[in-house]
């Protein structure tokens, strides 16, 4: 039986203007990911796969192309269909964590489910049962600046997931941390896929990821150069 | 490294930056640039207008340590022959001077001040010298005055006014007396020839006497010491004159004269000085708006070697230049403020204190430089904390970018507290548990940075109210200034404070009344810190001033309108031609006086004005007939009972006296008021303290029978005359009589006349005039606060741009944000508000009873228009929401994939 992809990407380009000169992004991928993937996206620096992520995950729009994510033609959305789309389809963990550091930890991964317009004591039991999880229930009420580096991408995760969306985009996640955390996020990543049945896209340029992955797409100077199944 | 490096680096590093920001740094510039011409034309006005006055009471008095007057009449001729005759006086001079009426064929007249004097025995005490004449004709010299009959020199500003030249002839006038003279020529600008700001005529003694009729004796003699005698001649002298006459060192009045209108002129500058003040706020916000959005930049100039002196000296030099090239800019603004402000500040020291006549400004290379510095430096002292603060950028930042919010918290771990025993996969694991030990939340909050920063406004406010009254220090309130220097910061200072309190709201209920971005604005401002003081402080500033202003001037107008309506009552006023000039020298004619008071449908209260002096105050004693005043108004009374006043001065007992009176001599009720007046001497009780905001407003009543009693003195020096029926009934009858006495004595006394209801109109306009000055600066200040909010707000901005761009990437609308950005605006331009509204009716207070009592004497009613500031209040409210306009657009500049291709690089 042929299952839907949940990410189906057509010709994919994003050009940048930078002064004169035209920088190709991307140059025109094709690829479909099917529900339940753990996919890294491999390649060095400047190969397209932030380019990739920040198109996969409504932050930015193609020159050219076509983008359907769980049902969602995400270049033809408007702004508010993509600000819903951003709430509810994907969830963002970034190399920098990028948590405001004006909130506490809880209220940190509260923050998307309250902007979506969720009540407030069915959102903060699911930031519990998640942080718990993680392992980051003594940190509750901590700010971002307390945290260590593995706490502070936990809670980044728990963020993400605080909406359910059915896709999870990692920027490479453990870029900032050292193996050990990085180790462990990975497995988070990897759980999240494997029992919680969540696609997941991981840009990363390290083999970390490899144990855990279930596909391969490397690029190269915005191209895709491979694509492999890791895992049978 | 050498200066040449550093000074190379600044223009590429931060010369080329501004250049390619330009229109950012040219705001600043402007606002700056308005602060400084602002400044700048306001001290050229003052220091003009002052100067020109200490250049003429300077002049007056020339070398002469005393003066001897006979309060109520003149000195007569066998005085100054006593005084030359003792050993211990070098000379002794005697002066008429009676302001009178000038005038040239084809109509061109002035009012000049004549002065007549002793040629010889002056010449030792006021030098002057006449003009040499262009062309070499032989000019006279003083001694033409005494050989030649009817004949005066010119000063020079009166020359220029009617046209005058050596030979010219000018038909002069004063009450019935009227004589031509010739004009010998033209004074130079020195000695006395700078009296009056030029306005003058010097006459011999004899042709003055002659012109005015009066041969008994002079209005005065002014004389000096032998060198060293002065101790010892005023001891002669009081020997030698009695009670009688009234003696007095020249010095004295000097000084008086000199603190009154350094009060003035301290007054204006400090004003001035806070336009200058809140343009600090704006190069601040744009250092550390430039401070934050250079940050990298920075981190990679450390990194490659550069030393955090270098970066302090980088960014503290654009505070520097940039008061530089805003007081440069600021020249050519206040010539266009200069001229204006020229005439209403001359104006103004001419109304309260004496003649100025300026036609061109002077500024010394002293007070240019002076504005140069203070500009800079105001500004270096704005740029010196965004400086200190990207000392302390880390050159890492220059390979990872603080947007990870780690880091920048104190390395130490909090306190540790109970663990939680879970079946997560993911626990913490390893830590036992163990008691937890936190202080309490209230002593930690008072040793945060929020904390101190409350407890540090909280001393200043609380050292604003034994300032405000100490005593001032020769005549300037120093202390008054310093206290409302205090009140400003201290309000600012309680900025973040209230800003935590606010935000301490229960986020449930602010998210339930007002949606998440307004829980996220509170959270973001409850965290802004010490800088948050600075970005408020400039609205509090405002508001402030705009408040107190508003409270002071509605307060002066109310005041003055109760004190017009009751104490200026009366529907037609008259007094001698220039009476008040002359320090009403020359009583009513008689047949006038006769004929008021056989007016039969009218009631008329006369008065007798003497003018004195009093522990070196200028002052006048008026006689008035107080039964007929209490029937149509009487005195607006600031201490003491009214009923038992009237009693007491009805009775001989005692003599109310101003507040101006009161607070240049110290005397209050209780005390004793003595003097001499005709030779007679007199003594009463002050019974009461009452308001007059008259020019010469340093006055004594006493009821116009005891006087008359004690001196014997019948005349009169004015009358006001009340009528009755409907208003516009009275007003006919007051025109009628005016044109009566016109008719019958115009022609003879040239009487000034002036309608109830006019006087009182005037009197209400000259006040206005004299706030003039200062609502010019605080609209400056309102319109630089603006700016400066805004670029607060942008600097906001643009330090949040990776989370401003999370909140987009994890589901943020715009709208959200835009409204999460206004409630931010909202709530400090609410807290700025309401602060600044507190400071301004606390500084509207000092203001009235303190520094305004020091300056002029005076104090208002206390009144508050509530209209103009609850119609104001909200344009500034508005204004400040609408400078979220730019900030807002700043927010939305990059896309939300600017978070992971920063990552990518």
């Amino acid at each position: 039986m042929d299952i839907s992809p949940i990410i189906d990407a057509e010709n994919l380009t994003r050009i940048y203007r930078l002064g004169a000169a035209d920088v190709a992004g991307l140059g025109g991928v094709t690829f479909r990911i099917a529900p339940g993937a753990f996919v890294v996206l491999k390649g060095n620096s400047g190969s397209g796969k932030s380019t990739l992520l920040a198109l996969l995950g409504g932050l930015d729009r193609p020159t050219q192309g076509r983008l359907c994510v769980a049902g969602f033609d995400v270049f033809s959305l408007n702004e508010k269909d993509l600000v819903r789309y951003r709430r509810r389809v994907v969830g963002i963990v970034f190399q920098s964590f990028n948590l405001l550091p004006t909130l506490t930890v809880l209220e940190n991964v509260c923050l998307p489910a309250l902007l979506a317009g969720f009540p407030v004591e069915p959102t903060r039991e699911k930031a519990l049962r998640w942080l718990e999880w993680l392992g980051m229930q003594d940190r509750l009420h901590h700010l971002p600046g307390e945290l260590s580096g593995g706490e502070a991408q936990r809670t980044a995760i728990a963020r993400a997931l605080i909406n359910e969306p059915p896709v999870i985009l990692a920027d490479e996640p453990t870029g900032n941390l050292d193996t050990r955390n990085g180790q462990r996020v990975v497995e988070i990543l990897g759980t999240l896929n494997r029992d919680y049945g969540r696609t997941v896209v991981m840009a990363t340029h390290a083999t970390v990821a490899d144990a855990v992955a279930t596909r391969q797409l490397c690029l190269r100077d915005g191209l895709i150069v491979d694509d492999q199944c890791l895992q049978p | 490294m050498s200066p040449a490096v550093a000074v190379r680096l600044y223009g590429w590093f931060s010369v080329r930056y501004a250049r390619r920001h330009f229109w950012r740094t040219a705001a600043v510039i402007v606002g700056l640039s308005l602060g400084a011409g602002v400044f700048v034309a306001v001290r050229l006005a003052v220091t003009t207008s002052v100067r020109s006055f200490e250049q003429s009471m300077d002049a007056v008095t020339g070398s002469a340590d005393f003066v001897v007057t006979r309060p109520g009449g003149t000195v007569p001729h066998d005085v100054i022959r006593d005084l030359l005759s003792l050993p211990v006086v070098k000379t002794a001079s005697p002066v008429i001077a009676v302001t009178v009426k000038a005038e040239i064929p084809g109509g061109r007249s002035a009012a000049v001040r004549l002065v007549g004097l002793d040629p010889v025995l002056d010449r030792p005490l006021r030098p002057w010298a006449s003009r040499t004449a262009g062309d070499g004709t032989d000019v006279r010299n003083w001694t033409a005055l005494m050989t030649e009959r009817d004949t005066v020199f010119a000063g020079s500003a009166l020359a220029r006014r009617l046209g005058l030249g050596a030979g010219s002839r000018l038909s002069v006038r004063y009450m019935d007396h009227h004589k031509d003279f010739t004009v010998l020529g033209v004074l130079k600008d020195e000695g006395l020839g700078l009296a009056e700001g030029g306005m003058i005529l010097l006459a011999d003694l004899a042709t003055a006497q002659e012109f005015l009729g009066s041969f008994e004796g002079v209005d005065r003699v002014e004389g000096a010491f032998r060198h060293g005698g002065e101790e010892e001649g005023l001891r002669a002298l009081e020997r030698l004159l009695g009670a009688r006459y009234a003696v007095q060192r020249l010095e004295e009045r000097k000084k008086s004269g000199r603190s009154m209108v350094a009060a003035y002129e301290q007054n204006l500058s400090v004003l001035s000085f806070v336009s200058l003040f809140v343009g600090m706020f704006l190069v601040y916000s744009l250092t550390a708006f430039n401070s934050v959005s250079r940050r990298r930049e920075v981190a990679v100039l450390r990194s490659l070697g550069a030393s955090s002196r270098l970066v302090f000296f980088l960014f503290l030099m654009d505070g520097v230049l940039l008061g530089i090239v805003g007081w440069a800019v600021g020249i050519p603004v206040s010539a266009l403020f200069a001229r204006d402000l020229l005439r209403a500040v001359s104006g103004t020291v001419t109304l309260l204190f004496a003649r100025v006549d300026v036609e061109t400004v002077s500024l010394s290379p002293w007070d240019v430089a002076a504005s140069v510095v203070l500009t800079a430096g105001v500004a270096a002292l704005a740029a010196l904390q965004p400086a200190r603060s990207l000392m302390d950028v880390p050159p890492t930042e220059a390979i990872r970018p603080r947007s990870t919010g780690l880091g920048h918290a104190p390395t130490k771990r909090p306190w540790p507290t109970k663990t939680i025993r879970h079946d997560g996969p993911f626990s913490a694991g390893g830590a036992g548990p163990f008691e937890a030990h936190r202080l309490p939340k209230r002593l930690l909050e008072v040793f945060s940075g929020t904390g101190r920063l409350t407890a540090l406004g909280l001393t200043l406010l609380g050292l604003v109210w034994p300032l405000s009254w100490a005593p001032p220090i020769h005549g300037i309130p120093v202390a008054g200034y310093a206290a409302v220097f205090f009140l400003f910061c201290g309000f600012s200072l309680l900025a973040p404070g209230a800003l935590k309190k606010v935000s301490a709201l229960s986020p449930d209920s602010v998210r339930l009344a007002a949606g998440e971005p307004c829980v996220l604005a509170l959270k973001n401002l409850d965290k802004a810190g010490s800088r948050i003081a600075v970005s408020i402080g400039a609205l509090v500033t405002a508001v402030a001033l705009f408040t107190a202003l508003v409270v002071m001037i509605a307060s002066f107008r109310k005041t003055v309108e109760a004190w017009v309506h009751q104490t200026v009552s009366g529907d037609l006023f008259l007094r001698p031609m220039l009476a008040d000039l002359n320090g009403y020298r020359d009583p009513l004619p008689d047949e006038v006086v006769r004929y008021l008071s056989e007016l039969p449908d009218a009631d008329v209260v006369a008065y007798r004005r003497i003018a004195m002096t009093y522990a070196g105050v200028e002052c006048a004693l008026e006689g008035i007939d107080l039964d007929r005043l209490r029937r149509h108004g009487g005195f607006l009374f600031r201490r003491g009972d009214a009923e038992s006043a009237y009693r007491a001065m009805a009775s001989g007992e005692g003599v109310i006296v101003s507040e101006v009176f009161s607070n240049r001599t110290g005397l209050r009720i209780g005390d004793r008021f003595r003097t001499t007046v005709h030779g007679r001497p007199m003594d009463f009780a002050v019974v009461g303290i009452y308001r007059d905001y008259r020019t010469q407003g340093a006055v004594i009543y006493m009821d116009a029978g005891v006087l008359r009693d004690r001196t014997g003195d019948r005349s009169w020096s004015g009358a006001r005359v009340f009528f009755s029926g409907s208003e516009d009934q009275i007003a006919q009858k007051a025109q009628r009589l005016r044109e009566e006495l016109l008719t019958r004595f115009g022609s003879r006394y040239h009487l000034d006349m002036i309608l109830g209801r006019e006087l009182r109109q005037d009197i209400l306009e000259v006040f206005d005039q004299t706030f003039a000055v200062t609502t010019v600066l605080l609209l400056m200040a309102l319109l630089v606060a603006g700016l400066g909010m805004m670029t607060t707000l942008t600097v906001m901005v643009l330090e949040r741009m990776v989370q401003l761009n999370t909140l987009k990437a994890v589901g943020a609308s715009s709208g959200q944000i835009r409204r999460m950005l206004l409630w931010e605006a909202a709530f400090m331009t609410g807290v700025g508000s309401l602060l600044g509204l507190a400071c301004g009716f606390v500084l509207s207070v000092i203001l009235i009873e303190v520094i305004n009592a020091q300056s002029f004497g005076w104090t208002f009613l206390y009144h508050v228009a509530w209209d103009q500031l609850g119609a104001a209040l909200p344009l500034i409210a508005a204004a400040s929401l609408g400078a979220t306009v730019p900030a807002q657009r700043l927010a939305f500049r990059h896309s939300p994939a600017m978070l992971l291709r920063e990552e990518a690089r």
